[in-house]
C-alpha cells in the first residue's frame, strides 16, 4: 500500500513536472505580461482580505 | 504641505521604480553642486524687464541641458506654473532645500520587491509602479528583480509581507494539493 503511494506520488510530481516544461517552453510575452497582471490582482486581492480581518 | 514638500511630492509621484529614483536622485545632487546655473536661473527670475513668459522660456533654454526625463518633465511644470521661488532668493538656496526634502520625502517611499520570469521594458515597469501607488496607501516605486526560476507570474514583497504568486509555487501548491488528496483516498480505502 505505501509502496503504490509512493509510485502515484512519483507520478503526480512527474506530470507536474512536464506541464511545468511545457507550460514554461509555451509563454510569451504578452502572456508573461498577463501572468504578471493577474498575480497582482491576486496580491490586491489578499491585501483586502488581510485588512479586512 | 509645505511648497517645498509639495514639490518634492509631485516629482517623487512621476517615480514609478528604484532604478529612475536613483538616477533622479543623484541627477539632483549634481544639480545642487552647479552654482553658476542656479546664478544664472536667479538672475532671470529676479529680472523685472522679462515678462513671465520670456522667464519661463528662458529658464526652460538654461536647464535644456537637463536630459533626465523626470527632472526635465518637472522643471517644465514648475516653470510653466510660474513657480519661480525655486530660485528667487539670494539668501537662501531654496534648490538646494528642495533637494533635501526631495531626499527625505524618498526615504518614506513604500519599495515593492517585485520578482518577474522576464525582463519587463521601463514602461511596463511604470505601468506596473503606477498599479501599486495605486493600490497601497502612499507613494511606492518597484524594484524588479528578474529570476528566471519563478516560470511567470510574480512574487511580491512588500515591507516583511510576501506575496507568491508565481508559476512555480502554483504549480507546487497543485501538486502537494494532488498528493495529499491520493493520501486520503489511500486512507479511506484501507478502512
Amino acid at each position: 500500500m505505501q509502496r503504490q503511494h509512493e509510485i502515484e506520488a512519483d507520478l503526480v510530481r512527474l506530470v507536474i513536472s512536464v506541464s511545468e516544461r511545457v507550460v514554461g517552453e509555451r509563454l510569451v510575452t504578452e502572456d508573461h505580461v498577463n501572468l504578471i497582471y493577474k498575480s497582482l490582482e491576486e496580491v490586491k486581492q489578499q491585501k483586502d482580505k488581510m485588512r479586512a480581518e | 504641505m509645505s511648497q517645498l514638500e509639495d514639490a518634492a511630492y509631485r516629482l517623487l509621484k512621476s517615480i514609478y521604480t528604484t532604478k529612475d529614483l536613483k538616477v533622479v536622485s543623484a541627477t539632483l545632487e549634481a544639480l545642487v553642486t552647479r552654482d553658476e546655473l542656479k546664478q544664472a536661473a536667479h538672475e532671470v527670475v529676479m529680472d523685472d524687464t522679462l515678462s513671465d513668459g520670456q522667464k519661463i522660456s528662458q529658464l526652460q533654454k538654461l536647464f535644456s541641458g537637463v536630459s533626465q526625463e523626470h527632472i526635465h518633465t518637472w522643471l517644465d511644470m514648475m516653470f510653466e506654473e510660474k513657480q519661480f521661488w525655486l530660485f528667487d532668493s539670494k539668501k537662501f538656496d531654496m534648490f538646494d532645500e528642495f533637494v533635501k526634502v526631495f531626499q527625505l520625502k524618498s526615504d518614506e517611499l513604500v519599495i515593492v520587491h517585485m520578482g518577474t520570469a522576464i525582463p519587463l521594458y521601463d514602461e511596463q515597469i511604470r505601468e506596473f509602479g503606477h498599479y501599486f501607488s495605486e493600490q497601497l496607501d502612499g507613494l511606492s516605486v518597484i524594484n524588479l528583480q528578474v529570476n528566471p526560476e519563478i516560470m511567470g507570474g510574480a512574487l511580491v514583497r512588500i515591507n516583511n509581507l510576501i506575496f507568491d504568486y508565481s508559476l512555480r509555487a502554483k504549480f507546487k501548491r497543485f501538486e502537494i494539493k494532488w498528493i495529499d488528496s491520493l493520501s486520503q483516498t489511500q486512507e479511506m480505502l484501507s478502512y
